[in-house]
């Protein structure tokens, strides 16, 4: 018997390279705008796009547009939802990890 | 046939292969750099410092003998004047805090985060279990500290010194504790040579008020030296990013 969450039975919204960027830099702040994001994760702005779309959907990220003056500008926020899914992924992932004897 | 337990075992080895052979993302380090950002560049320490210096400037004048008989004069003689004095003092704190962090968020818009895009810093940037460290710092010395010195019949002004360098160390292990889960070896100092001072304050001779004087100036100082220090980095980076 296994005491932690195979990968395979992990949240494949966030268990997957691009989308897992995304949240870990959103983590780390309230929010960040789409260039932020764009020069944090070094993923390009159609994948950026297409991703956060995704996580949107599933209501792991808000997304506000709007502008700064006169440049328009978007605005990402990791929602309560999405963090607590990242938290329980990092859990998860952790002791995945630690249970293969690899840190 | 296979098995729950061997299914289970060939998944987690497919699993770890998976994991081991495209190169692992390191997200936790991904968050870090982010929260890091509040602090990188200084001008935290410099705004955190500034708060110290005003709040211990104002401990230092209320809890003095004179501003204590002034304060007491002014309350008796004008209330309602001293009353509204009191609350624009506090709200020009205010004020100046949470003003002084707009400014902040301009200056990194407009010449430090210019290209790079921009983010809100987190509210609380500093885990929970470092407050609760702090807290428990605080509370064992104040504990052990009241308790020798009640036995040793200590002055009070002693016992209220007490409080002050305890706050003093209790800030160092914030400092340490963000040094250590931010990767931020400027902190490791401030919290220890902070820390270290605001402990050595207890055994001075010094007043209530005095001890939040020194109390401030060793903050001040310590957070003014790491902003400068830092803002300097960042300033050399940006020269060298700019010259290439």
């Amino acid at each position: 018997m296994t005491d932690f969450t195979l990968p395979s039975k992990f949240d494949r919204m966030i268990h997957q390279p691009v989308r897992l960027a995304i949240i870990a830099v959103l983590a780390g702040c309230e929010s960040a705008d789409f260039t932020f994001l764009l020069h944090a994760t070094e993923i390009n702005k159609g994948t950026l796009s297409k991703n956060l779309s995704a996580l949107e959907e599933v209501e792991y990220v808000a997304i506000t547009k709007g502008y700064k003056g006169k440049i328009p500008n978007t605005s990402v926020k990791l929602t309560a939802k999405g963090r607590r899914a990242f938290t329980r992924y990092r859990r998860q992932y952790r002791r995945f990890i630690d249970s293969v004897g690899e840190r | 046939m296979i098995n729950a337990t061997s299914y289970d075992i060939l998944t987690t080895i497919m699993s770890r292969l998976e994991l081991t052979m495209e190169k692992r993302l390191d997200f936790e380090g991904l968050t870090r750099q982010t929260r890091r950002l509040d602090f990188e560049d200084g001008l935290t320490d410099l705004h955190v410092g500034a708060l110290f210096l005003v709040m211990s400037l104002a401990a230092t004048f209320f809890f003095s003998a004179s501003g204590l008989t002034w304060f007491t004069k002014a309350l008796i003689l004008q209330p309602d004047i001293t009353k509204v004095a009191l609350v624009g003092i506090f709200g020009c704190f205010l004020l100046v805090a949470f003003g002084s962090r707009r400014l902040i968020a301009r200056v990194r818009r407009e010449y430090i985060w210019k290209d790079r895009g921009e983010i809100v810093p987190l509210a609380v940037g500093v885990d929970r279990w470092v407050h609760v460290l702090a807290a428990a710092a605080f509370l064992i010395l104040t504990t052990l500290g009241l308790w020798v010195l009640l036995r040793g019949r200590s002055g009070d002004e002693a016992i209220l010194r007490l409080l002050v360098a305890a706050s003093g160390v209790a800030t160092g292990i914030t400092y340490l504790g963000m040094g250590l889960t931010l990767r931020l070896n400027r902190y490791l100092y401030v919290g220890f040579a902070g820390g270290l001072l605001s402990g050595v304050l207890f055994f001075f001779p010094l007043t209530f008020s005095g001890s939040w004087l020194v109390f401030g100036a060793i903050w001040t100082t310590v957070l003014l030296i790491s902003g400068l220090y830092a803002l300097q980095r960042i300033r050399r980076d940006m020269a060298e990013a700019n010259h290439d």
